[in-house]
């Protein structure tokens, strides 16, 4: 409720804040800190304004800072080292770590008084280092010095109260949860920053000891509690002072576009700073002189700008994860905020003050959002629909927070690593099973991996962010209640054709890992990087024995084919199922970055093996068996074409097609493996459907095509089938690049197929003909053929209407020929036809009629100049070829449109 | 396809470049108003020609007598790939190219895939031209040449001596070299059409040499009459009737006794459209596709024939002499009636000038790599 109060007052001050904001940057003492910090911590520009601005305000308390400062090395060296085991399960409860990063902090700074007031930030300190950690030393570096900032203006806060040190520390104190409370809403976003601060401070405060500026120090950490408030309405004065004298020291000008460009900020913090120290004094009056030009409101602004720099900063800088993770704990820091507040409030006016503080601070939350700044936008999207609904998952982070965490480190991490999957899924699906709410786990969990690994959370969970349409606040709690999210990288989701794909493929998975998963989950790291592999090996090796079988049985092309096309596949389907196995996968991954690199080579063996078992049963199995039936059927046809020419064979070509249909469930099988591999159960629809892809006639034309070709083709016959295979799974088709289209579309075989297609065989004996084999090829009858259509034409009676004239008087009268209707004239209405070799099944079939009749049975002699032959009608090319002969103007109408050549123009 | 009467006039042209290095070769039932595209005073007009370097363009030759818009597009395709075109016997196509590419500068060109159109010189074209108008797929086709280049019809004069197979009898080329007076020594008149020559200008396009046909025609048939070659009665109303052109002839008979008669007297074993024959009333040579036009224009082309006999009262109200005044208005018409036509033309050379464009880019690139 505070918190809500107190983002109101914010409201009101941010615009004044925005202007001050960039002035207000640099004070003195932030300068101290980030020479103490400065060299390695180079980082982002709007670090070092934050820090500025923490400088001016606790510039006078001097005293509390040291105990920051403390415990600020000591978190330093242990983050950076080995924090992030410690951290993460504090992260988990995020509460919980406040307090527990305080006394880590505690013996560093040596100052139980401010180790309470700092605990809250130290732990923020830790998450921001535990986070950072593992991503990258260098971020640490960075957020320490931002940090720095950050302490830097509540020594200036200090200076403007004027009390020297440990009232005024004890004071300072409280205020500073209220800081904290606002850091925490900014360590949601920027936690690390802040701890980095406090490592600066006590540096800083290390170093004011020695120097004698204790006063200093003490009014830094008074700053921290008053905070801002105090100096915006009271003391704006002075805050202005040390902002000006940044401004000056730092580059002016670079500090104005610190906001805008935070990397340039970066690099001068630390050489300004530790100017700033040597000549705070001098600083002080040009401050009074530059407070006076200032408006306090600037001041606020420039506080928030810098707070939000940080922010910024870190967005910018690619610590996604610190946005995600900000959001995901905003919650409980607000609360941790409120009953801060509340205690703050209890204390004085001061409190009073700090309470005014907190809600700027949220205040400039808002105004960052707002700001024009860049780091700005990132934050907007953490408030957008996205987060809304992402948000409904956070309670049940919030629940089980750990769990959480870990599942968004893990949503990178499983993209990352696909092997993965199975280990992590067992584990997630242990820590997540729980609840009903397995998807909605699942899909939390990519994004709510707690533990090490915010950044890769942090991305995946963007590109969700930035897909996401904005909604009218009604329609978008509509679509909330309704919808089920899935998380992944936009990547994955693309793959995916239909989120009830997704969802069936993580249900599936989570099913067999259930099933698969007699080892306890709890045991993340040993355990399962050891235990959980083997086991998923054994599943997997289960499906290899199914894709085995299934590939025997069918055809062995469709296995060779899925070697080569596999490697591939592995790769897809793990990063498909990626988003499934996330749940229960997180959890393992997150807990055990070190651990990783154990778990990565199981999963490396896992991919392997997918890959291996279609390419051993390729080997055992494949072209042999294939070929010699394929090759059979489709040789005979062909060398059927080949004599009898072009024209001749459609009979034929019907029965390939049907034998075709015959190996169409081959192409199956091999879908269903990658299918099974990826998810068990998940697909059936997709094998239904594509099954009747694969039963299209034109892999077994191209294995024909390419086994009368000759034996250079065996290698491209495996590869055709099993491209057009994977065609069919539409997730192959994303795999397999450009071939897959290029066999979609050989026509080459149309011409083949005759328009005018013959009764099949089986339906009614077709009458055999015993004709010359001199008969069969086109060259030898054409002319025959010819004389008796211009015969027929002639022979047409005269018109007895002259608007129908007869086919022969179209003709006389120059009309061009529609090729499609006069060969159907001449096929129903004349007797010409021509001859095409009569199949076994015909003339069985003829036979049985003739010996029914008691006739003599048809049977021709390999050697004899005579073939069975069934008769076959007119085509159009025959049709066309007679009115080029017979030079008379023909053009086809099934194409035209498409061009000249297309009209039969040609 | 059946509703509408032969065409007037179509035609497929031969158009020089001035820098006399690149040929087009098109099809319209306009040429006046087609080069004048061409050579952009008016709208339209093919891509191909649009370069400004190759304007203006001349038009060497034309070949008339397209029964058909169809048959003028495939004549037209098969002229313009005469490498491609299934008119011509794979056999001597792949000789030819062959021929062509071995004369080409450039002998490690790439082969020629269906759309690579070789380029091919003013000879080559007429070469081809020659060799198409032999070909069975075009041989009974009521096709003439008409030259407006002398140098054009020099050349052709010389591949025709070269060709093994001498042109059909039936195919007559004719001479009527053309003025180009504007293009050089006067300054660009306003009126763009006088910058065509008058030759082509006066290329009647329009039914207008049917008109007395027509009439004709129209007045003998409402009488009853004998088949001037079966003797049988003749029912204009139940079955298709030719006239006789000449004006003096009164004979009728049926179209396929008339047809059955001219081919016995071409001697031509199978084929099925006589060329020409003799009237069997006045014995006066007759082309089988002025009389095909007739009967097309009076079984199928009222709207055609009114618009002769609507310029006709024209004329009658302007004039006494018919022949001189005849030519604009006859412009006129024919751009009315035309117009659909037009329109669908303007879609065919659109799509023609696609592929023109795919071959102008192989031929440029060719070009380019010759001279550099």
């Amino acid at each position: 409720m505070a918190t809500f109060d107190l983002v109101l007052l914010s409201s009101s001050p941010p615009g004044s804040v925005i202007a001050a904001a960039p002035s207000t940057s640099p004070p003195a003492s932030q300068r101290a800190k980030m020479a103490a910090c400065s060299p390695i911590s180079l980082s982002p520009i709007g670090d070092g304004i934050k820090r500025s601005n923490d400088a001016l305000k606790s510039g006078s308390r001097a005293a509390p800072v040291p105990e920051g400062a403390t415990r600020g090395f000591a978190t330093a060296n242990s983050l950076i080292q080995s924090n992030h085991f410690i951290l993460e399960p504090e992260e988990a409860d995020k509460e919980l770590k406040k307090p527990e990063k305080p006394p880590k902090k505690g013996p560093a700074a040596g100052t139980p008084s401010r180790p309470r007031s700092r605990k809250p930030r130290a732990p923020k300190v830790k998450f921001s280092k535990e986070k950072i950690g593992p991503k990258c030393t260098s971020d640490a570096a960075t957020s320490t010095l931002s940090h720095f900032p950050n302490p830097t203006p509540k020594g200036r806060s200090n200076h403007c109260n004027g009390t020297g040190s440990a009232k005024v520390k004890d004071i300072s104190v409280k205020p500073r949860k209220p800081r904290a409370n606002k850091e925490k809403l900014v360590d949601e976003e920027a936690g690390p920053r802040r701890k980095k601060p406090r490592a600066t401070r006590k540096q800083e405060v290390c170093k004011s000891r020695d120097k004698a500026q204790g006063n200093a120090t003490g009014t830094v950490s008074s700053h921290f509690t008053n905070g801002g408030a105090i100096q915006e309405e009271q003391k704006g004065e002075n805050k202005e002072a040390p902002v000006e004298l940044f401004d000056e020291r730092i580059e002016d000008t670079s500090i104005w576009e610190v906001p805008a460009s935070p990397r340039q900020k970066k690099p001068s913090p630390p050489n300004s700073k530790p100017p700033d120290l040597r000549g705070q004094s001098l600083e002080l009056d040009e401050a009074l002189a530059r407070r006076r030009d200032w408006t306090p409101p600037r001041e606020t602004i420039a506080q928030e700008v810098c707070t939000a720099s940080p922010f910024k900063d870190s967005a910018i800088q690619g610590t996604f994860t610190h946005m995600l993770s900000n959001f995901a704990y905003a919650h409980e820091d607000q609360t941790s905020t409120v009953s801060r507040a509340a205690n703050t409030e209890d204390c004085a006016a001061l409190k009073r003050q700090r309470v005014e503080l907190v809600a700027v601070s949220r205040n400039r939350k808002i105004s960052r959002s707002s700001s024009p700044t860049k780091v700005v936008a990132p934050k907007k999207k953490a408030r957008t629909i996205t987060d809304l609904v992402t948000g409904q998952y956070a309670p049940k982070d919030a629940v089980v927070a750990p769990s959480v965490v870990a599942s968004e480190f893990f949503s990178p991490q499983t993209v990352m690593k696909v092997p993965l999957k199975d280990i992590s899924s067992s584990t997630t699906s242990n820590a997540t099973l729980g609840a009903s709410r397995k998807r909605s786990n699942s899909k939390s969990s990519t994004k709510k991996t707690p533990k090490l690994k915010k950044v890769s959370a942090n991305i995946a969970v963007k590109p969700k962010m930035v897909a996401e349409k904005l909604l009218s606040p009604a329609s978008a709690a509509l679509r909330l209640s309704r919808q089920d999210i899935l998380f992944g990288t936009s990547s994955q989701l693309a793959l995916e054709g239909s989120p009830t794909m997704i969802r069936e493929m993580q249900r599936a998975v989570r099913a067999s890992e259930e099933e698969a998963e007699a080892l306890p989950s709890a045991t993340l790291f040993s355990d399962n990087a050891s235990s959980h592999p083997w086991q998923r090996l054994g599943k997997v090796k289960g499906k290899r024995d199914l894709w085995a079988v299934s590939a025997r049985d069918e055809d062995g092309h469709l296995l060779n084919k899925q070697d080569d096309v596999y490697i591939p596949e592995p790769d897809r389907t793990q990063d498909l199922p990626v988003p499934l196995p996330m749940d229960g996968a997180c959890d393992m991954l997150e807990t055990s970055f070190a651990d990783i690199a154990n778990f990565q080579p199981p999963p490396v063996t896992i991919s392997s093996d997918l890959p291996t078992p279609p390419n051993t049963v390729s080997e055992e199995v494949p072209k042999d068996q294939l070929s010699p039936a394929m090759k059979a059927e489709s040789f005979e046809d062909i060398d059927g074409y080949l004599n009898d020419g072009p024209p001749q064979s459609t009979q034929q070509t019907k029965h390939s097609f049907l034998d075709i249909d015959d190996f169409s469930p081959s192409p199956d099988p091999p879908l269903e493996q990658s299918l099974a591999t990826t998810t068990s159960t998940c697909s059936p629809r997709k094998r239904r459907g594509r099954p009747l892809k694969s039963q299209r006639p034109i892999p077994p034309r191209l294995q024909s095509n390419a086994s009368v070709l000759g034996p250079t083709t065996p290698t491209k016959q495996g590869r055709f089938t099993d491209i057009e295979e994977i065609q069919d799974s539409e997730d192959d088709e994303a795999l397999s690049p450009t071939p897959p289209r290029i066999l979609h579309s050989p026509p080459a075989l149309t011409l083949v197929s005759p328009e005018f297609v013959p009764p099949l065989p089986t339906e009614d004996p077709v009458e055999i003909f015993r004709v010359a084999t001199s008969q069969l090829p086109w060259a030898e009858i054409k002319d025959q053929i010819f004389r008796r259509i211009t015969q027929a034409v002639q022979n047409l009676p005269p018109t007895a209407n002259p608007a129908q004239p007869s086919w022969h008087e179209k003709i006389l009268m120059y009309d061009p020929i529609i090729l499609e209707d006069f060969t159907g004239y001449l096929n129903s209405q004349t007797a010409i036809r021509t001859w095409k070799r009569a199949t076994q099944k015909q003339i069985k079939a003829w036979n049985k009629v003739l010996k029914a009749n008691d006739k003599e049975i048809m049977q021709v002699e390999d050697d004899e100049n005579e073939a069975l032959v069934v008769e076959k009608e007119l085509e159009i090319w025959m049709v066309q070829g007679w009115c080029q002969d017979m030079s008379i103007c023909c053009i086809l109408r099934k194409n035209r449109g498409c061009g000249m050549a297309g009209r039969g123009l040609y | 396809m059946g509703d509408k009467p032969l065409p007037a006039f179509y035609c497929c042209y031969l158009l020089r470049s001035k820098n006399r290095k690149s040929c087009y070769i098109g099809s319209t039932p306009n040429p006046a108003r087609r080069l004048a595209q061409h050579n952009g005073d008016s709208k339209g007009g093919a891509k191909r020609t649009a370069t400004r370097g190759k304007r203006p363009w001349e038009m060497t030759c034309v070949v008339t007598g397209f029964p058909s818009k169809f048959a003028a597009l495939q004549f037209e395709w098969a002229w313009q790939n005469a490498h491609a075109t299934r008119h011509i016997e794979r056999t001597v196509r792949d000789a030819r190219l062959g021929e062509m590419q071995s004369r080409a500068k450039k002998p490690d060109a790439p082969p020629s895939n269906k759309r690579a159109r070789p380029p091919m010189s003013l000879e080559a074209r007429l070469k081809n031209l020659h060799y198409l108008l032999g070909v069975k797929s075009f041989s009974r086709w009521p096709l003439h040449i008409r030259f407006f280049a002398r140098d054009v019809f020099k050349l052709w004069e010389a591949c025709s001596t070269k060709m093994a197979i001498p042109l059909r009898k039936s195919v007559t080329v004719q001479l009527t070299p053309a003025e180009y007076q504007t293009t050089s020594t006067e300054a660009p008149t306003d009126d763009r059409m006088l910058r065509i020559p008058a030759v082509i200008r006066d290329i009647p396009i329009a039914y207008q040499d049917c008109k007395a046909y027509v009439e004709k025609s129209r007045l003998l048939l409402e009488e009853a009459h004998h088949c001037g070659v079966c003797r049988g009665r003749i029912n204009a109303n139940s079955s298709l009737i030719l006239v006789c052109p000449l004006d003096n002839c009164p004979t009728v008979s049926h179209m396929s006794c008339l047809s059955n008669k001219f081919l016995m007297e071409e001697v031509s074993r199978d084929a099925l459209i006589p060329v020409q024959g003799t009237c069997p009333g006045c014995r006066s040579p007759i082309k089988w596709s002025t009389l095909m036009k007739e009967l097309s224009l009076r079984t199928r082309g009222q709207k055609e024939i009114e618009t002769i006999f609507k310029e006709k009262r024209r004329k009658k109200v302007n004039s006494a002499s018919q022949l001189q005044p005849v030519e604009p208005p006859e412009l006129e018409t024919e751009y009315e009636e035309l117009e659909d036509d037009w329109l669908i033309q303007v879609d065919d050379y659109d799509d023609d000038d696609d592929d023109d464009a795919l071959a102008t880019l192989d031929s440029h690139l060719q070009e380019k790599s010759d001279t550099g």
